[in-house]
C-alpha cells in the first residue's frame, strides 16, 4: 500500500508545483471563487423561492442527488464500466506485487477528494441555507462520508474483483439495479396520476415511505433523513438496512479471493479513461466506440490541398448521416420545438409581446448556442494533428481553406435546420430567414477560426481553463461587435440593413482571424498542440 | 525458469492462443518469435497477468498471479506509459517499495547512467520522448533484480548506444542466473542473445529450436525456415516478374 500511497501523495505534490508556478492558475482560481460565491448567492434565492428549508429541505435535495447519482454508479458497475484507471497504471501497478484488493481501492480512492469537497460543501451549506444546527451537519459529513465510501468501496470491490460471479451473476446484478430504477419510476408515474403536476410533486416523491424501501437507494434516503430529520420508525429500519448493507458487504469484501482477473477489463477502462482525457483536452467531441461507415466513393478534382476537401467529403458520405451530427440534431430539435409550441398553441408570436423584435430572437438564439458550444473543438482540426496535411504541395491559406470548407457548408445546414421551422413559427420573412441562416454561419466560422487560433497559437501562453476563457472572450466581443453595428444598421435602414451589417463584421472578423489561422498549416510544431 | 502449460486464450469466439506450452530455463534467454498475429502479445500479457486465460504459467515455480512471484518478476512492455506526475528518480522509488526491492541509491545511479538517464531523474513523466520513455521503463524492470524478465519488443525507439547497453545487460542478466524472455521482430539484434527460441504461428509454437540444435543458423534463417514466409516472397516476386 506504501507503494500506492506515495504514487498518489508524490502525484498530487507535482501537480500542484507545476500549477503554482503559472500566474494563469491564480487567475483562474480568482475566477473559479467570484463563480462560485456568485453561485452560492443564488443559492439563497432558490431555496426560498422553492420553499425548501430546514432538515427536510436538505434532505430533499439529498435524496434527490441519492436518486440521480447512485444508480448511474451502480449501473457502471453492474456494466463494469466506471473505473478510473489510466496507461500507466496498467504498466507499472497492475504487474507490481501488490494486492488486486488494493489496486482497486486506489482507483476508489481517486474520486474521493471530490466526495470529501462535496461533503464538506454540503455541510457548510446545511447550515448556512437550510439552518440545521451544526452539530447535526457534522454528525451528518463524519457518518455519511465513511458508511458511504466504505459501502461504494465495497460495492465497487464485489462487482469488479469477484472471481466467483461470472456474466450471468452480473446479468442478474445488473436486473436488480434495473428493478430498483423501475420501482423509482413507477413510485414517480403513480404520483404523476394521483397528485396535480407541480414542483411539489417532486418532493412529495422524494419524501414517499414506498421510496425509502428501495434497496440501497432508499435505504439511503431513509439513513439522510434519519440524521437530519429525526427518527420515525421507517426510517430507523430503513437506515439500519443501509448500515447492515454497507457492514455485511465490507466483511464479504474483505474476506472474497482476488486474484487480479479484472486486470483485463481495466485494461479497456484505462483506453476509455485516456481518451476521455484526451477529448477533454482536445474539446473533441468523438465517440469511443468504434465508427461504422457506409461503402462511398468520391472523385477527386483538382490537386494539391482541394485532396483535403474531397477525403473530408468522402468521410461524409461514408458517415450515417452524412453532413449531420449531434449537433444538427440540436438544432433540428429546437428549430422544430419552436413550430410545435406554436402549433399546439403553447406560445404565439403576438403573446411574447416582443413585437418587431421577434427577429432578433434566431440570431440570439444562435450567438447563444455558438457561445456556449465554443469550447468543443470542430471536427476540421483533426487535419493539423495529421502530418499530411504539412506534407501537401500547397499554400497555407489554400489548405486552410479547404480544411474548412465542409465546416462552412455544414454549418449553413445546420443553421437552416434551426432557422427555417424556428422562422416560420415566429412568422419571419423568407429573406428574414435567410439572413438568420447567413448570420449563423458567419457566427460558427468565427468559433471556428478562434478555435483555430486559440488551439494552435495561445495555447503555449495559457493553460486549459484560461483558453477556454479567451476563447469564449474572444467570441463575445466579436458578438458585441456584431449586435452593436445591427442595432446601427437597424435603426438607419430597417431590420434587413442590420443582418446585413451583422454578417459583414462577422465576415471580416472570420477573414482576419482566417489569415492568422493559416500560418499554422504553414509549420509543422502546430502537430504539438492538436 | 518460467513455464507456460497448456496456455489457451480467446477473446470472444477467437482463439488467439491455443494450448501452448514452453519453458525458459534458469539464466537462459527465450526468445519469441512470430509473424504479427501469432499470438505473442496474447502470452506476453498472460504471463504479465493483465489477461484471464486458462492453463498454467509458473515464474521460479510460483503461480504467476500470487504476489511472491510478482516480486521477482520484470516486466517492460512494448509502450511504455509512464506516471505523468512523477520524476524519472520518482518511478525507481516507487518501484524499490511495491517490490521491497533492495536495491541501492549506488545502484539505481548505476543504472540510470548506463542508460544515460542521469540528467533527466528530475524530469516528469510527460516530459520525456517515447525512447526516454522506453529506457525509463526498462531501468525500473533492473530495479527490481528480478529473477524472471520479460522484454516485449525492448529496442523499439531506443537509440544504438542504449540498444548496445541493453545487449550487454540481458548478457549480464543471464550470468547472473536471471531468465529472460524476449519477444521481437528485430532478428538481427538478438542474434547474439539467444539459448533457445520459439516460433510462433496462429496461436500454436510450431517450433522450438536451442543454440545447440540451430548450429551455425542465425535466427533468420531458422524463422523463415520454419514459416516458409522467404520462401512464399520469393515466390511472389517471380510470379510478378513473369
Amino acid at each position: 500500500m506504501s507503494a500506492l500511497i506515495y504514487v498518489t501523495v508524490r502525484s498530487f505534490q507535482n501537480r500542484l508545483k507545476a500549477r503554482l508556478r503559472k500566474p494563469l492558475t491564480y487567475v483562474a482560481i480568482l475566477f473559479i471563487v467570484l463563480y462560485v460565491a456568485m453561485m452560492l448567492n443564488s443559492f439563497n434565492v432558490i431555496f426560498s423561492d422553492m420553499s425548501v428549508t430546514g432538515g427536510e429541505g436538505i434532505s430533499l435535495i439529498l435524496s434527490f442527488f441519492v436518486v440521480w447519482t447512485i444508480p448511474v454508479n451502480l449501473l457502471s458497475y453492474a456494466r463494469k464500466r466506471g473505473l478510473a484507471f489510466k496507461h500507466s497504471d496498467v504498466h507499472f501497478i497492475f504487474s507490481a506485487p501488490i494486492s488486486p484488493k488494493q489496486i482497486l481501492l486506489y482507483a476508489h480512492a481517486k474520486t474521493l477528494p471530490v466526495s470529501l469537497v462535496l461533503n464538506l460543501f454540503i455541510t457548510a451549506g446545511g447550515v448556512i441555507w437550510f439552518h440545521v444546527p451544526v452539530t447535526k451537519m457534522i454528525l451528518y459529513f463524519l457518518v455519511t462520508f465513511v458508511v458511504e465510501n466504505i459501502l461504494e468501496a465495497s460495492l465497487m470491490l464485489l462487482v469488479f474483483g469477484n472471481e466467483f460471479l461470472k456474466e450471468r451473476g452480473n446479468a442478474v446484478l445488473r436486473g436488480l439495479v434495473w428493478a430498483c430504477i423501475g420501482a423509482m419510476a413507477l413510485l414517480f408515474v403513480s404520483q404523476l396520476f394521483t397528485k396535480p403536476l407541480s414542483f411539489a410533486l417532486v418532493g412529495d416523491t422524494l419524501s414517499h415511505p414506498l421510496l425509502q424501501l428501495i434497496p440501497l437507494i432508499g435505504w439511503n434516503i431513509a439513513f439522510i433523513r434519519l440524521l437530519l430529520i429525526g427518527p420515525d420508525t421507517l426510517n430507523l429500519i430503513c437506515a439500519a438496512l443501509y448500515l447492515i448493507t454497507a457492514a455485511a458487504t465490507a466483511f464479504t469484501v474483505r474476506r472474497m479471493k482476488c486474484t487480479g482477473q479484472y486486470f483485463e477489463d481495466a485494461m479497456t477502462f484505462a483506453d476509455e479513461y485516456e481518451a476521455a482525457l484526451k477529448r477533454q483536452k482536445t474539446g473533441r467531441v468523438e465517440s469511443t466506440r468504434k465508427t461504422k461507415y457506409k461503402k462511398a466513393s468520391v472523385a477527386y478534382k483538382g490537386n494539391g490541398a482541394k485532396a483535403i476537401y474531397y477525403r473530408q467529403l468522402l468521410e461524409y458520405k461514408k458517415s450515417r448521416f452524412f453532413l449531420l451530427n449531434y449537433n444538427s440534431f440540436i438544432m433540428l430539435g429546437i428549430g422544430l420545438a419552436a413550430l410545435a409550441a406554436v402549433f399546439f398553441q403553447v406560445f404565439s408570436v403576438e403573446d411574447m409581446e416582443v413585437g418587431e423584435a421577434a427577429v432578433f430572437i434566431l440570431p440570439g438564439v444562435s450567438a447563444y448556442l455558438t457561445f456556449i458550444f465554443s469550447s468543443i473543438a470542430p471536427k476540421w482540426s483533426k487535419e493539423l494533428s495529421n502530418p499530411y496535411t504539412f506534407l501537401l504541395p500547397d499554400t497555407p491559406l489554400r489548405k486552410l481553406w479547404y480544411s474548412t470548407l465542409l465546416e462552412h457548408i455544414k454549418a449553413l445546414v445546420d443553421g437552416a435546420l434551426l432557422c427555417i421551422p424556428a422562422g416560420i413559427a415566429l412568422k419571419l420573412s423568407p429573406v428574414q430567414i435567410l439572413l438568420s441562416i447567413l448570420i449563423y454561419a458567419c457566427l460558427q466560422a468565427n468559433r471556428l477560426y478562434i478555435s483555430m487560433v486559440c488551439d494552435g497559437i495561445l495555447k503555449p501562453l495559457f493553460g486549459g481553463f484560461g483558453l477556454t476563457m479567451v476563447r469564449m472572450l474572444t467570441q463575445g466581443l466579436i458578438m458585441l461587435l456584431g449586435i452593436l453595428g445591427a442595432a446601427a444598421g437597424t435603426a438607419a435602414a430597417g431590420i434587413e440593413a442590420g443582418f446585413l451589417i451583422l454578417i459583414l463584421i462577422a465576415v471580416a472578423c472570420a477573414s482576419l482571424l482566417a489569415l492568422l489561422s493559416s500560418v499554422l498549416f504553414g509549420k509543422m510544431e502546430s502537430l504539438e498542440n492538436y | 525458469m518460467l513455464q507456460i502449460l497448456n496456455l489457451s486464450k480467446s477473446y470472444h469466439k477467437t482463439l488467439a492462443v491455443d494450448d501452448v506450452s514452453f519453458t525458459v530455463p534458469n539464466g537462459q534467454v527465450g526468445i519469441l518469435l512470430g509473424p504479427n498475429g501469432a499470438g505473442k502479445s496474447t502470452i506476453i500479457k498472460s504471463i504479465s497477468g493483465l489477461l484471464r486465460y486458462d492453463g498454467a504459467i509458473t515464474i521460479q515455480g510460483i503461480p504467476s498471479r500470487e504476489l511472491s512471484a510478482k516480486q521477482i518478476f520484470g516486466y517492460v512492455p512494448e509502450i511504455p506509459a509512464l506516471f505523468d506526475a512523477l520524476t524519472v528518480r520518482e518511478h525507481l522509488e516507487y518501484i524499490r517499495r511495491a517490490y521491497h526491492s533492495d536495491v541501492t541509491d549506488v545502484e539505481i545511479e548505476e543504472i540510470l547512467q548506463r542508460f544515460e538517464l542521469d540528467d533527466k531523474q528530475d524530469k516528469l513523466g510527460n516530459e520525456l520522448s517515447k525512447g526516454m520513455m522506453q529506457k525509463v521503463s526498462i531501468c525500473c524492470a533492473l530495479a527490481i533484480k528480478p529473477k524472471v524478465i520479460l522484454l516485449d519488443e525492448p529496442m523499439v525507439g531506443l537509440d544504438p548506444q542504449a540498444i548496445k547497453e541493453l545487449k550487454e545487460v540481458v548478457l549480464e542478466l543471464r550470468s547472473q542466473g536471471v531468465t529472460v524472455l524476449i519477444s521481437t521482430h528485430m532478428l538481427e539484434m538478438v542474434n547474439e542473445l539467444w539459448d533457445i527460441v520459439f516460433i510462433m504461428e496462429k496461436g500454436h509454437i510450431i517450433a522450438t529450436y536451442t543454440r545447440e540444435e540451430a548450429g551455425d543458423q542465425d535466427l533468420d534463417a531458422i524463422f523463415f525456415g520454419t514459416t516458409g514466409k522467404e520462401h512464399r516472397e520469393e515466390k511472389h516476386g517471380e510470379e510478378t516478374k513473369s
